[in-house]
């Protein structure tokens, strides 16, 4: 494996990590998506000519990845602890309940609006975003607006926040 | 919470690997390779190309040893179609598009499963037809002899097996590959819908 590869995981595994979380909440499933995640982005490392940012070609590969939803059946090599995801109930500050509530509700959206709202969260353009998704800026603002007002109402109505 | 809230917590996230990924773990990972649709799907179709062709060409040998030449000729002519057909639709599924946007991805996975689901269609029709007749005519060699053609109740009960087998084929397949065919074209629809709302707004 070339090294770059390897420092192109270490400056982007938070994407990953974040795309794959809020397409799932069962720690299986979670490392089943992000090894895919990572098997993908190695096949086309080659092919990344550098056209557009590294984010934006990691956000492209990994919600295509979970977005194409994966039925694994194959053994799986831990990368997160299967514990990781839920255990922090007991110890958890508010910040990170909250960003719970955050993730629980995102999951609560459409498996397309999802995508959505994690670009528009992680600071995307309009530009970026519809790069990404492959849909004109004028989609992608109407998208933002109709999400983000689902995402505020499920917090509220859901977890009263 | 408010909207500039969200972002705030959202952006203390640290992801669920702080140290990120070592490099035993890449390699194992990228050893054990996909597992997505499609690359199940071209492991299916290379499996089945080898099949077809082992039994083909094992067909003809042995034909030609029998110095059946016609047959042997034209086993080797499917042989060479099969390995053309095949081929091509394996490299059309095997094309890289997992980076292109999502939308498009989505396009393009939407349509190899519809190709992969067509391939099995034909296959069935072409081969559930002999295989059928094949398993016929071994349970009763006598069963294609006039006697039994000329009986309302036979030619029923062979084109109603047939039809039946056929029918339980697309079933299957569909219970396999159509749900997820399904789920995708609503994908594609739900990511352009805005779009079309907002074009009607404007019209």
């Amino acid at each position: 494996m070339k090294p770059e590869f390897q420092d192109l995981l270490n400056n982007n595994h938070k994407i990953i990590a974040k795309i794959c979380r809020a397409y799932t909440d069962n720690p299986e499933d979670f490392n089943d998506y992000q090894q895919e995640c990572i098997v993908q982005l190695w096949q086309s490392f080659d092919s990344f000519r550098g056209a557009s940012k590294v984010s934006t070609w990691v956000y492209r590969v990994c919600l295509n990845v979970c977005l194409s939803q994966l039925r694994i059946k194959k053994k799986r090599i831990p990368t997160v602890s299967d514990a990781t995801l839920d255990v922090r109930d007991e110890t958890d500050s508010t910040d990170e309940e909250n960003l719970k509530s955050i993730y629980s509700a995102i999951r609560l959206l459409k498996e397309s609006d999802r995508a959505v709202i994690l670009l528009y969260l992680d600071d995307k353009s309009y530009k970026e975003m519809a790069e990404i998704l492959g849909i004109t800026t004028t989609n992608v603002g109407a998208k933002v607006n109709r999400v983000k007002n689902q995402l505020k109402s499920i917090i509220n109505e859901r977890f009263g926040h | 919470m408010k909207d500039l809230d969200i972002k705030k917590v959202w952006n203390q996230d640290s992801g669920e690997n702080p140290t990120g990924f070592n490099a035993d773990m890449v390699e194992k990972i990228i050893d054990k390779g996909s597992v997505n649709i499609i690359q199940k799907f071209v492991n299916a179709l290379k499996m089945e190309m080898w099949i077809n062709l082992v039994a083909l060409t094992g067909i003809g040998i042995y034909m030609a040893l029998e110095l059946k030449w016609e047959v042997a000729i034209f086993l080797m002519v499917v042989d060479v179609g099969y390995f053309i057909y095949y081929s091509r639709l394996i490299k059309k599924l095997s094309e890289k598009t997992i980076d292109n946007s999502v939308l498009k991805y989505l396009q393009a996975v939407y349509r190899m499963i519809n190709k992969f689901i067509a391939h099995y269609k034909v296959a069935n029709v072409i081969l559930a037809l002999p295989l059928f007749m094949t398993g016929m005519y071994f349970a009763n060699p006598n069963v294609f002899s006039e006697k039994y053609f000329s009986q309302g109740w036979f030619i029923v009960l062979l084109f109603g097996g047939f039809a039946l087998a056929i029918l339980l084929l697309y079933w299957f397949l569909h219970f396999l590959y159509g749900k997820k065919a399904k789920k995708i074209q609503q994908l594609i629809v739900e990511l352009t819908n805005d779009e079309s709302l907002f074009e009607g707004k404007h019209k």
